[in-house]
């Protein structure tokens, strides 16, 4: 590996000001541009926060390579340095389209991720330089059909782009910037050459939009892209198509027999052979269907990377397509899904569609006296924008009437306020009290209908089973704040991550999260959650002695036979109040894990003895405590269990550093609004809040002094130089005179010889002259260098002499049994 | 509605073909028969002379005779009471008028009734006013409902309460109430009836009758009507008012003397408290309100003037026929056809808020085709702009309202929302609809959006009556509407259309989803205790199971075209946009007891919108190819004073938005709004907040939009504004800015003053400027020129001086009422 030195280093230390409230993690904020052509080097540039010595960009895909560019070699630069973020990145040729995650691997390890656009080989790409020419219908630049360009959106302004259109064609086009995890909310108009908007569109997959356009006549017409509130800059990134491709907005029915192919109709536009005859419409707008047959894989491949959230990726489901069009969900069932309104036996599965506003659909079943049945709709989770609500009634005998059984609406929040995880759609049980019919009414709560709102709903037995979701957030957040972060351990440190289960059909079993492909000196306890938990903590350690690493680990749930592999789950953004900011929220299909090289962590909270306690209702628990200061907290350091189910009001441990040795009593005693202590088995963990002088990357002012010495002698070195040159510039020009006068005086005959020596001394003054400007160039060059460097070396000494810092300890997972009181 | 105009029109037109055939003094009178059985009835006579070329009321001078005596007396007012038992027929000499007066039941007080005879004495003496014992608690521990709309509470209170001290059946005329109503003993709300009068009979009688309420032996009163209806008038006439209630069993009684009268413009005409009307000298037409019980009933005069009329113009369309013929009714001459510079700036300040670009101008003075004004209108209406200005009334109307910045991004939807349909000409009933049924999310569907700024269902009610409908339910809430039919079962049972509204968290914070809860819709009313189902007004109360929505049943009622509020209220809105004066006034205040000006216009209107389908863009088109649309503001003669004939275009104010958007215009500059693309009008700014980024606004009255009443916007004039237009910073920075208008003038020395004078003209008023206006602006320029060279000010450099001076200039023409105005 090349040994490079970083400018980015430099760069990273204006980001800080988000970072001094707590130990830095690095985060990924932008790659530009976002979309790369398969098959192909593309230079990027990245954004981000503490973004420090960016030595690589991380791929799961080993085959994607990529190089940081270079800033050309330099007297200047003791060491070679690396041009901003920017690196040049080769893909391996894909046949398809599709997002993979990217990671920036640097001092403070692996960063969070961004989505890159993978585009097939051979596809068109602009990257626009048009900059203000976009801001009027005369200079916009021109964007070819089924060309892509990548853009950021500008302040104040709406993006132009001249386009091509025959008269009747259709064209839809599409903009990516959610999806890229663009901070843009992008809108689309098009408008004709007197600036008449003939279409606008705000939000169509997810937020972002996408216009259907069929041409009125032969001519230029311009796309417009801007953001909501008209902000704009290097996070507002977007990708802008005119596209002639197909694009399928639905299959119906949305789901097929697991290992099975069933027969589908493809809904869109521009499909291959489609035809409009069935008169379906989206908004407004015809759309096309065609038949197909699909294959359903036997058991769900591993979820594609989207920005979805995690309650919508999890799903059973595979990415269909089309020839070259989007992907789309296609469910996977454990039984055919049938279409008609009829005949249903369970366990059997149905599709549906609301083409009418307000309409409802009704299924019937005969069911069994004393049998659980569960009824699971998918719709927001795969299909069109759909907010299903299920009524279950028991019939009378005379079918005319129903009783209302059981009714339900959205699967809940499991993420609580920092991490929004839940979908519209839901599942619900229900145990039948009688043999009668019963019937299962679904209502779109949205009332909206259309070719594209569609969902499947399945009615059986019970198959118990849970999903898992492991969230990754900074280790310490102030109040109401909610920040990404990758996990990155710092020698001796820890680093938590909160562990989402959501248990479906009734599963209540214990599930252990273990984890595997650990580095040396890692550990991670595994973590059972009881059968009455849905919530834990999975801990990363390192040892003090840990060597750096980052790179993939593997997270596995097991309950019995039933095995899943847990992913990370993130926030898009960072929130600083999060009652006020839309959370978004998305799975990564890798599972990264870095230790730091350089740093360790400023103590270790421990727990004495076994982290497996029982106590009674009642009763006091007394936890020792134990804190190993490394690197000095300042004060006192605010002991608290966190997790304990049924607590609202954790006791607090003030432990002062000098000591570090104390207990944490935790009363077990029912008092309204501090405790309800439950019966049972109960994860938690201990988490520590207090401040330290954080070092900063105190290698960086070491390389830092050392530039600074390097300008500092390149100074004196050209200082000295220059003024050697102007003494031969004085000479040379005080020989230049005196043979100009000789040649003055000379005899003709001498003349010539003279004139001879004039133009040789006139040559070497001048060459004198040369090399003495020369010199003072490379004297101010240096002198800009050297000041640059001192400025550089006065911020990494700022921040690597130690600002005092908010941080958060967090023990290893802890385990109570809550038994019982005493019978008295 | 529009029957009653046509009877007004009947009237003037048989009595005047009446007066050429017979010159002979012709009366008429209201009865001929007359029919009283007790000693509390009475009748209004009202003799009217048909003779003349108006109808007149001489009731007061007639010398009535009566045969035999002692049946009847008729006092000075026309007023017939029974003095005993048997016939009596009543003639006017000189005329073939006969009145039969059947008199029984005398000689005995009868039964009072409390309902009918008692309680509407409360109501005629101010008793259960809002100010009094009507008002919520009552006055001095003693309450009565508000206008007596609940009687068996009256009664309640009055007999029981207090243990009954109130009344006193052994001496009913040392009954608290009496004497303090008689100023016997201390009042602070003074006397308030005579111990002689018939009504303090009444009162006694039912006291010493055992104040007996007896509630389902009472008659209801179904309606009340007035006498005469509507007639044409001279300034200065009398006209007494009969009133009669019919009842539940087909009978009827005149309650002239118990029914509460108002004049709706007292500057128009006065009313006494006992129906007499007193016209004044102000031309147009005018209403006196009559209230009994919860019934309504209203009279209509119109004032002519009399002037000769022989300019009216060639009518375009029904509206110039209507207008015209009251005009000629009137007597009142209309000014003459505004030119077409005059109308070009008003037409696109009206329709699309701006002001016609100078090249527009230029085009259209030269079009020599007759219907440039017509195609002016399309195209007008086919510009983004016409899209955009609309847009921001709707956005007002429906409430956008920015209440927190997370509302922000659906405010942005919502306005675009309203701006893409009105841009598309979604027929208005489809409108209304979305927007009424609107469930889902704010990002997917932005109809929501009202849902999330009016959160309460009986306010959400009440902004769809008003807004849709112009009913004002609002007080109703609390006690039977005054002015309407509307009771508090109504308000209730139209509320429950809301109450299945249900509200989840959506993808951000304040971006919920609307849906519409399973359940049974229904309200109660806190008064009854009662559970209204959804009743749309005037309707029956609808059943609906849980499982369906209720606004769509709402909205299908809503914009039916048989609906008689809803099509009403919209031309009604609009035609106040383009005339600054509605024909029901205020716009959203539409009830029988608030006519229109021109009720047939309106329902011509109103018929007329709905035949097209609902079109707004039609209707606009409608009104502005009218030439009373296109007549001149300039008053003639006659109609200076006019200001509900439409005589004259009524000059208007421009708007916040359109006058800040005018000024940067004119100006050349540009206004700033934080998230808005750079060089945005203020005409398409969608919410709120930006009246917090700009004082202009503020203080030229762009609306909070905190309600859905138009009148939140002001359109009046005020200090402050000429403050602001005289001297702000604001005004400062727009005219000196080195970008602006007058820098550009000034730089701009090739060319001559007359022409530089001429651009400012044509932008800020889209006309040339005449020749004294070239010359002042000239003798400006000279003089700052000469200033400038005499050099008696060291800052003052020629340049300096040529751009203050065409900055004084803009300045000048800025603050112009030519320029403020729309005209």
């Amino acid at each position: 590996m090349i040994k490079v030195w970083y400018i980015a280093v430099v760069a990273c230390l204006f980001c800080l000001s988000t970072a001094r409230g707590q130990l830095p993690t690095a985060e990924l904020h932008s790659i530009n541009p976002p979309a790369v052509v398969s098959g192909a080097s593309l230079e990027v540039s990245l954004s981000g926060s503490n973004l420090e010595e960016i030595s690589t960009l991380y791929f799961l895909d080993p085959d994607i390579k990529s190089k940081p560019v270079m800033l050309p070699e330099s007297e200047y630069r003791i060491h070679p340095q690396q041009s901003g973020l920017r690196f040049t990145v080769t893909i391996p040729e894909s046949p398809i389209e599709k997002f993979i995650p990217v990671r920036a691997a640097g001092y403070f390890g692996l960063s969070t991720s961004r989505p890159l656009l993978i585009l097939p080989a051979g596809s068109k790409v602009i990257s626009d330089r048009a900059g203000s020419a976009h801001h009027k219908l005369a200079t916009a630049p021109a964007l070819a059909l089924n060309t892509k360009a990548t853009g950021t959106t500008d302040s104040k302004q709406t993006d132009w782009w001249k386009i091509s259109v025959k008269k009747d064609q259709r064209i839809l086009v599409h903009c990516l910037a959610e999806r890229i995890d663009s901070q843009a909310d992008a809108v689309l108009s098009i408008v004709d050459g007197q600036g008449v908007e003939l279409e606008r569109n705000r939000d169509y997959v997810g937020r972002d939009p996408m216009l259907d356009f069929t041409a009125p006549a032969d001519g230029n017409y311009w796309i417009g892209v801007h953001d909501t509130f008209y902000n704009g800059g290097t996070n507002f990134a977007y990708v802008l198509e005119a596209s002639t491709r197909p694009w399928i907005d639905a299959v119906y029915p949305p789901a097929g027999k697991a290992g099975e192919t069933f027969e589908a109709t493809l809904i869109g536009r521009n499909l291959p052979g489609g035809s409009p005859g069935e008169g379906l419409q989206i908004d407004g707008k015809l759309v096309e269907t065609l038949n197909v047959k699909v294959a359903v894989p036997p058991t769900p491949p591993k979820p594609e990377f989207s920005n979805q959230s995690p309650s919508h990726t999890l799903v059973a489901g595979f990415p269909y397509r089309y020839k070259k069009s989007n992907p789309v969900q296609i469910g996977i069932s454990d039984h055919p899904v049938q279409t008609g309104d009829s005949g249903f036996v369970p366990p059997f599965a149905v599709a549906g569609r609301f083409d009418t506003e307000g309409e409802i659909d009704t299924f019937r079943f005969q069911g069994k006296k004393g049998t659980a049945y569960w009824i699971d709709v998918v719709a927001d989770r795969v299909a069109g924008h759909i907010d299903p609500y299920i009524i279950v009634e028991k019939l009378s005998a005379d079918k005319e009437s129903g009783k209302k059984v059981k009714e339900g609406d959205d699967t809940s929040n499991n993420g609580g306020a920092t991490f929004l995880n839940m979908s519209r759609d839901l599942a619900l049980g229900f145990t039948a009290d009688a043999d009668a019919e019963y019937q299962v009414v679904v209502a779109n709560q949205y009332a909206s209908a259309g070719a594209e709102k569609n969902y499947w709903l399945s009615v059986r037995q019970a198959k118990p089973d849970f999903e898992v979701v492991a969230v990754a957030e900074r280790p310490y957040l102030d109040a109401r704040q909610a920040y990404p972060a990758a996990p990155l351990l710092r020698k001796g440190g820890t680093f938590p991550l909160q562990i989402l289960l959501r248990r479906k059909d009734g599963f209540s079993g214990a599930v252990t999260i273990s984890s595997e492909g650990l580095p040396e000196g890692v550990t991670c306890p595994s973590v059972t959650l009881s059968g009455n938990e849905s919530a834990a903590r999975l801990v990363f350690a390192a040892a003090t002695d840990a060597k750096p690493w980052h790179g993939n680990v593997t997270v596995t749930a097991t309950a019995g036979k039933l095995r899943h592999p847990v992913y990370l789950g993130t926030l898009v953004a960072g929130m600083t109040d999060y009652n006020i900011s839309r959370q978004r929220t998305r799975l990564d299909p890798d599972f990264p894990l870095s230790v730091s090289g350089a740093e360790a962590a400023p103590a270790t909270l421990e727990v004495g003895g076994e982290r497996t306690f029982t106590v009674e209702i009642g009763k006091k628990l007394e936890i020792p405590v134990s804190l190993t200061n490394k690197n000095g907290i300042e004060g006192t350091l605010a002991i608290t269990p966190v997790g304990l189910s049924g607590m609202r009001r954790p006791p607090v441990l003030n432990l002062a550093t000098k000591d570090q040795q104390g207990k944490l009593t935790i009363d077990f005693t029912s008092k309204k609004n501090v405790f309800t202590p439950k019966q049972g088995i109960s994860n938690f963990i201990l988490k520590g809040t207090g401040t330290t002088k954080y070092k900063r990357n105190p290698g960086a002012t070491e390389r830092a002094a050392a530039q600074k010495k390097h300008t500092e002698a390149l100074v004196a070195k050209y200082t000295k130089l220059v003024a050697e040159s102007k003494t031969a510039v004085a000479a040379k020009k005080k020989e230049l005179d005196g043979l100009t006068k000789n040649l003055q005086t000379a005899s003709p005959d001498a003349k010539p010889e003279v004139a001879k020596a004039v133009a040789a001394a006139k040559a070497g003054y001048e060459a004198a002259v040369k090399e003495s400007g020369e010199l003072e160039e490379k004297r101010v060059q240096s002198e800009k260098e050297k000041a640059a460097a001192i400025a550089k070396h006065k911020a990494a000494n700022a921040l690597s002499s130690g600002k005092n810092t908010k941080i958060a300890l967090w023990s290893l997972p802890l385990t109570v049994e809550v038994k019982p009181a005493p019978k008295k | 509605m529009k029957t009653h105009i046509i009877s007004l029109l009947a009237v003037a037109i048989v009595s005047l073909a009446t007066a050429q055939e017979n010159p002979a003094k012709k009366l008429s009178c209201n009865v001929e028969d007359v029919a009283l059985n007790d000693s509390r009835s009475g009748q209004q006579l009202i003799v009217t002379d048909l003779s003349g070329k108006i109808p007149k009321d001489v009731t007061r001078d007639i010398d009535f005779s009566i045969e035999p005596e002692g049946i009847v007396s008729i006092n000075e007012n026309g007023y017939l009471l029974p003095l005993g038992n048997g016939t009596a027929t009543i003639t006017i000499p000189g005329s073939d008028v006969t009145v039969v007066a059947r008199i029984s039941g005398q000689g005995s007080s009868g039964t009072v009734n409390f309902t009918n005879d008692v309680v509407p004495l409360f109501t005629k003496y101010g008793c259960n006013g809002g100010g009094c014992h009507g008002k919520s608690g009552g006055q001095r521990n003693f309450r009565l409902s508000l206008f007596g709309y609940e009687p068996w509470n009256d009664h309640e209170w009055l007999v029981r309460e207090s243990r009954g001290r109130r009344l006193s059946p052994a001496a009913p005329e040392n009954s608290l109430l009496l004497m303090k109503a008689t100023g016997e003993i201390p009042h602070e709300g003074g006397i308030r009836l005579e111990k002689q009068s018939a009504d303090y009979s009444t009162l006694v009688d039912w006291i010493r009758q055992g104040m007996i309420h007896n509630a389902e032996a009472t008659l209801q009163v179904e309606k009340i009507s007035v006498y005469p209806t509507e007639l044409v008038a001279d300034p200065g006439t009398q006209q007494q008012l009969a009133v009669t209630a019919y009842f539940s069993d087909g009978s009827s009684k005149d309650i002239t003397r118990t029914a509460i009268y108002e004049a709706n413009q007292e500057t128009m005409a006065e009313v006494d408290e006992l129906g007499l009307v007193t016209l004044k000298s102000e031309t147009g037409s005018t209403s006196v309100m009559v209230r009994f019980q919860e019934h309504v009933a209203v009279y209509r005069a119109t004032i002519p003037l009399g002037a000769t009329i022989d300019n009216l113009p060639e009518p375009e369309n029904f509206i110039d026929e209507q207008i015209f013929t009251k005009l000629s009714l009137l007597g009142l001459p209309p000014s003459d056809v505004a030119d077409d510079a005059t109308f070009l700036r008003r037409v696109t300040i009206d329709i699309a808020g701006r002001l016609p670009a100078t090249e527009e101008v230029d085009v259209f003075l030269t079009d020599k085709s007759p219907d440039k004004r017509a195609a002016k209108i399309d195209a007008l209406l086919d510009s983004p702009d016409y899209s955009a200005y609309f847009a921001q009334k709707w956005a007002g109307i429906l409430r956008n309202k920015r209440a927190k910045d997370t509302y922000q991004r659906g405010t942005y939807a919502f306005h675009e929302w309203i701006r893409e349909h009105l841009e598309a000409n979604t027929p208005y009933d489809e409108l209304v609809s979305k927007v009424v049924t609107a469930s889902g999310e704010i990002g997917r569907n932005p109809a929501v959006g009202w849902y999330r700024s009016v959160k309460d269902n009986k306010e959400q009610m009440q902004d769809i009556a008003q807004v849709f409908l112009g009913i004002r339910m609002q007080c109703a809430q609390c006690h039977h509407h005054p002015y309407e039919k509307w009771s508090q079962d109504d308000y209730y049972g139209f509320a429950a259309f809301f109450t299945t509204v249900g509200r989840k968290r959506g993808e951000q914070p304040d971006e919920e989803i609307i849906y519409h809860r399973r359940v049974t819709a229904g309200m109660q009313n806190p008064n009854t205790k009662k559970t209204l189902k959804p009743t749309a007004l005037g309707e029956e109360p609808l059943e609906l199971d849980a499982s369906t929505d209720p606004r769509m049943a709402l909205a299908e009622w809503l914009t039916s075209k048989e609906n008689p509020w809803f099509a009403q209220m919209l031309v009604n809105r609009y035609w106040k946009h383009f005339f600054s004066t509605a024909l029901v006034e205020p716009e959203d205040d539409m009830r029988v007891t608030n006519p229109a000006s021109h009720p047939a216009l309106l329902g011509a209107l109103a018929d007329h919108f709905a035949e097209s389908g609902f079109d707004l863009k039609e209707l606009i088109r409608t009104i502005c190819n009218s030439r009373t649309y296109q007549l001149s503001s300039d008053p003639n003669d006659h109609n200076v004073t006019d200001s509900q004939n439409f005589s004259r275009f009524y000059p208007k104010r421009l708007q916040a938005e359109v006058l800040l958007d005018a000024i940067n215009l004119v100006s050349s500059s540009q206004s700033v709004f934080t998230n808005q693309p750079a060089g945005v009008s203020a005409t398409r700014l969608p919410d709120d907040k930006f009246n917090r980024d700009s004082y202009f606004l503020t203080v030229f009255g762009r609306p909070e939009m905190d309600s859905a009443c138009e009148c939140e916007r002001v359109d009046d004039a005020n200090l402050a504004q000429s403050l602001h237009l005289i001297n702000s910073g604001t005004m400062q920075q727009k005219l000196s800015h080195d970008g602006g208008r007058a820098a550009a003038l000034a730089k701009d020395a090739k060319r001559a003053d007359e022409e530089r004078i001429a651009e400012i003209y044509r932008y800020a008023v889209s006309r040339l400027p005449n020749e004294t206006e070239i010359k002042a602006a000239k003798s400006h320029l000279e003089r700052k020129r000469v200033k400038a060279a005499e050099k008696k000010d060291d800052d003052l450099t020629p340049e300096k001086a040529e751009r203050e001076a065409f900055e004084d200039i803009l300045w000048a023409l800025l603050n112009t009422k030519e320029f403020l105005f729309n005209h």
